[in-house]
């Protein structure tokens, strides 16, 4: 089993692989800083530009109240890649602390833990996400964590999984003969060895959170308005569909090849932590 | 499709073979202008360590290469059919009709949803007979029992589940030869069974080629295997074919010196007589524990028993069934059985990873036998385990210099500042070259991978080291220099070893003492001299008779001249002082697999 250790030993990445890639690192770029990328100001428009259709000087458009869209969408990714940035962290720290119990601390830790996710799996993600922010607000906060608490399950199902894979490695039971505890096992061989599944799919639930997060954001469950917002702006277009189609198509666009992006790298890494 | 069927063309060719493997962003070459031929019912051995290509020409010649193989050059013909660049639905019309192929692992090459009746069956698909349902049957039966399979006729029904591994790959070569393909392709048939199961496939596979006219290619890396059961054989080495000739000539003077080597150590394992009456009168001046008679011994097992319960209602099954024996201090136990005899549960229950359902485990005369908590780490500071499979029991993302420090630093030996000297005092022991300590396994051959699980297993002075089937997984030079090394660390440091094997060649080769297990219990034990000179029961000398390689030892260099200094490595001849450490430049040749 050979496992790569720097990006120049990752085997050769494909042309979708690449050009996802790309797209994330244009985002991460947005999320730092913005108003490198548009000249416009996401929040005050002009109202002599309300609804100009997609062109050189407004590549997505104009709303109804002037504003460059894409201006929006570039400082809008910072509110959403926060937001489902902490459900991905909620989801990871949880997940991944129910998956170590029940794979580590024995048969009755494991029912129990495995009975609570069954119960979980058993509620739609997106319901939940709705019930805790019903319960405590709306807001990017309880957004996130609602968004991340429906990923508990995945992350928890992979670690158990990982988790009982690599300990049955011999080199395991080795470090154990060499006097290792359990801390040491732990986390020098046992969760080094999962790591590249749950990065892999950390990847892949930041795709899924972001989806999560506009879904709520366009039903009004999270940023209240002005602040940009990629649900929040394509929920905005809704109303003019029939006269400015790019006000929702465009960022709607977007937001899908953001996430297919996610979900190529996410296969591409999960891949290359296998090999 | 031509049929061009002649007596004239040759059942297989190769005309300057080269083929790469994609390998990330490089390609390596796997073969190098290799060309031969097989000859209509001649039967070639194709031997080689692993990485040298054989598998790969096994691939090409059957249409299994997987798709990152590309051929860069060169001809294929199989039966006078060119086969280099077919498309996979023109392969489908070859494979089995002429090409007929007999895997590694019988285990995964059964479909396991399917009765062995209905997979015998598809032979008559193939050959395009429509049979009725009872002509079907009485066909299937018979192929089966000229295969050997017991109680064919019930076996029509049963899944491959259900059957042991011997039986399964009695009926791939059932289906195999029932397609009469004019060429067979073996792949290390064998290497998955026993050696007794092994003798008896091998026999019937020699006695139906024989019976079929059958050109085969018998791909192996044992070339005792090879020169018992093929009339020439082709040697590769790192991809590229160094030497073909008749068998009889390469057992009497091979003139390729790759092959002289590997003839020198396989004869060295199959004809080395036992060091162990020897070991107590020569071994004097090893400086290991003088009073071996007095002192308790480093190691010892009385009545052991485990049993595993039954499924519900099942009565219990003894998996090890009161084995008692002990290991000298200094000295090499052998526990020999083949695969489900408790061997390795035996070790497992002295290491304290499996509890013993009765009996005493004794180190160093202080009963271990319910050791728990930090008592285990003491235990564990004495005895260490080596395992079988050198790839899994490394840490890949480790250096080595940590995983050898593994257990000075969990046990809290020598001070933090002094382990990484240490650390490359024993690498040094195992004769690692310079260097290796910042490497990580992935960048280490399979040989220097193992020299590096031993070490760490010597790492906290452990005076007793059980080598659960610790050459196994290696190739036979590879698995010469680490039995050496092995030899020479016990004298330098006077361990004691458990030596589980199934391999009966290198336990003579190293064992003073041995223990046969049969189904959990001690069938025979005795000193090695003894048990492999005089065996008492037939079982031990059932197990003797299948070990290959009598062809071997009945060419020129008769094991009597060679054998009796055994304390000198018989392998080494420019090497008289075997307490010399194997150079570090012997090293680098076992040769890291392009995997």
């Amino acid at each position: 089993m050979r496992v790569p250790r720097g990006v120049g030993e990752l085997p050769l990445p494909g042309p979708a692989t690449a050009l996802s890639a790309l797209l994330v690192l244009v985002l991460v770029a947005w999320l730092a800083v913005p108003g490198l990328f548009t000249g416009y100001d996401p929040l005050v428009g002009d109202s002599a530009e309300v609804f100009l259709a997609p062109s050189v000087a407004h590549p997505f458009g104009t709303d109804h109240l002037g504003r460059d869209v894409l201006a929006r969408v570039i400082h809008g990714t910072t509110q959403t890649a926060l937001t489902a940035g902490l459900a991905v962290l909620v989801g990871l720290a949880l997940g991944t602390a129910i998956g170590l119990a029940s794979s580590t601390l024995g048969p009755w830790a494991d029912a129990i833990s495995m009975r609570v996710i069954d119960a979980l799996i058993a509620l739609p993600a997106f319901m939940v996400a709705l019930f805790v922010v019903a319960a405590y607000g709306a807001g990017p906060v309880s957004l996130g964590v609602g968004v991340g608490i429906g990923s508990i399950v995945l992350f928890a199902r992979v670690t158990r999984a990982e988790v009982l894979r690599v300990r049955a490695l011999d080199y395991v039971e080795a470090s154990k003969l060499a006097g290792a505890g359990y801390f040491r096992q732990l986390f020098g061989h046992i969760l080094p060895g999962a790591s590249g599944a749950l990065i892999a799919l950390a990847v892949v639930d930041f795709g899924a959170a972001v989806l999560a997060v506009s879904a709520l954001g366009y039903l009004g469950f999270g940023t209240p308005p002005p602040t940009p917002e990629w649900g929040l702006i394509i929920a905005e277009g809704r109303n003019y569909l029939a006269n400015a189609w790019w006000m929702t198509s465009l960022p709607g666009t977007f937001v899908l090849l953001v996430v297919v992006a996610l979900g190529v790298l996410g296969r591409y890494l999960g891949k290359a932590t296998r090999a | 499709m031509p049929d061009t069927t002649t007596s004239a063309a040759p059942a297989l060719q190769l005309d300057g073979v080269s083929l790469d493997y994609r390998l990330g962003r490089q390609r390596v070459r796997a073969l190098d202008d290799v060309s031969f031929s097989i000859g209509q019912g001649e039967i070639v051995a194709l031997v080689g360590e692993s990485g040298s290509g054989k598998t790969t020409i096994a691939g090409a010649v059957t249409g299994l290469l997987p798709r990152t193989a590309t051929i860069a050059s060169g001809r294929i013909l199989v039966d006078g059919t060119d086969v280099t660049r077919l498309t996979e639905s023109r392969w489908s019309r070859i494979r089995g009709r002429k090409v007929g192929l007999i895997p590694q692992d019988p285990g995964a090459s059964l479909t396991p949803v399917l009765t062995i009746g209905d997979q015998v069956a598809e032979i008559f698909a193939i050959r395009g007979e429509r049979l009725g349902r009872a002509e079907r049957r009485a066909k299937a039966i018979e192929l089966l029992e000229v295969a050997e399979v017991s109680r064919a006729a019930d076996r029509l029904t049963q899944y491959p589940h259900e059957l042991s591994g011997g039986l399964k790959q009695r009926i791939l070569i059932a289906i195999a030869f029932g397609l009469n393909p004019a060429l067979l392709v073996a792949d290390e048939p064998t290497s998955a069974l026993d050696v007794t199961v092994q003798k008896q496939i091998l026999r019937v596979f020699d006695r139906l080629a024989r019976e079929h006219g059958s050109s085969v290619l018998f791909v192996t890396h044992d070339l005792a295997l090879a020169t018992d059961h093929a009339s020439r054989a082709l040697v590769l080495q790192r991809g590229r074919l160094v030497d073909d000739a008749q068998v009889s000539e390469i057992v009497d003077d091979a003139r390729v010196g790759y092959t002289r080597e590997l003839i020198a150590h396989a004869r060295a394992t199959q004809s080395a007589l036992p060091p162990a009456d020897a070991a107590d009168e020569t071994d004097a001046g090893a400086g290991t524990a003088p009073g071996t008679g007095t002192a308790p011994p480093a190691l010892e097992v009385r009545g052991l028993t485990r049993s595993f319960a039954g499924r519900r209602g099942a009565d219990a099954t003894l998996a090890v069934d009161d084995v008692s024996f002990a290991v000298p201090a200094g000295r090499t136990v052998a526990l020999v059985g083949e695969s489900g005899s408790g061997k390795s549960t035996t070790a497992r229950m002295i290491l304290r990873l499996v509890d013993p359902t009765s009996g005493e485990v004794r180190v160093g005369g202080r009963d271990v036998t319910a050791v728990q908590g930090r008592d285990r780490l003491t235990l564990w500071r004495t005895v260490q385990l080596v395992y079988q499979n050198p790839d899994s029991a490394l840490d890949p993302r480790w250096t080595v210099g940590r995983i050898v420090a593994e257990p000075l630093a969990a046990m809290g030996l020598y001070p933090a500042g002094e382990r990484r000297a240490r650390v490359q005092e024993l690498l040094d022991a195992v004769a690692l070259p310079e260097g290796t300590i910042d490497k990580r396994p992935g960048e280490l051959s399979g040989g220097q991978r193992q020299r590096v699980a031993i070490a760490r297993s010597l790492a906290p002075n452990s005076s007793v080291v059980v080598l659960d089937e610790a050459l196994s997984a290696l190739d036979v030079i590879t698995q010469e220099r680490v039995l050496q090394l092995i030899e020479r660390l016990q004298r330098q440091f006077g361990v004691s070893y458990l030596f589980i094997s199934h391999d009966l060649s290198t336990v003579r080769r190293l064992a003073h003492h041995v223990v046969v297990l049969r189904a959990g219990r001690v069938v025979e034990q005795g000193s090695a001299r003894e048990i492999f000179t005089a065996p008492r029961t037939d079982y031990v000398r059932e197990l003797l008779d299948a070990i290959p390689g009598h062809r071997l030892l009945a060419g020129t260099g008769s094991p009597t001249r060679t054998a009796p200094n055994a304390q000198t490595a018989p392998t080494a001849p420019t090497a008289p002082n075997a307490q010399t450490a194997p150079t570090a430049q012997t090293v680098p040749t076992e040769g890291a697999s392009p995997r």
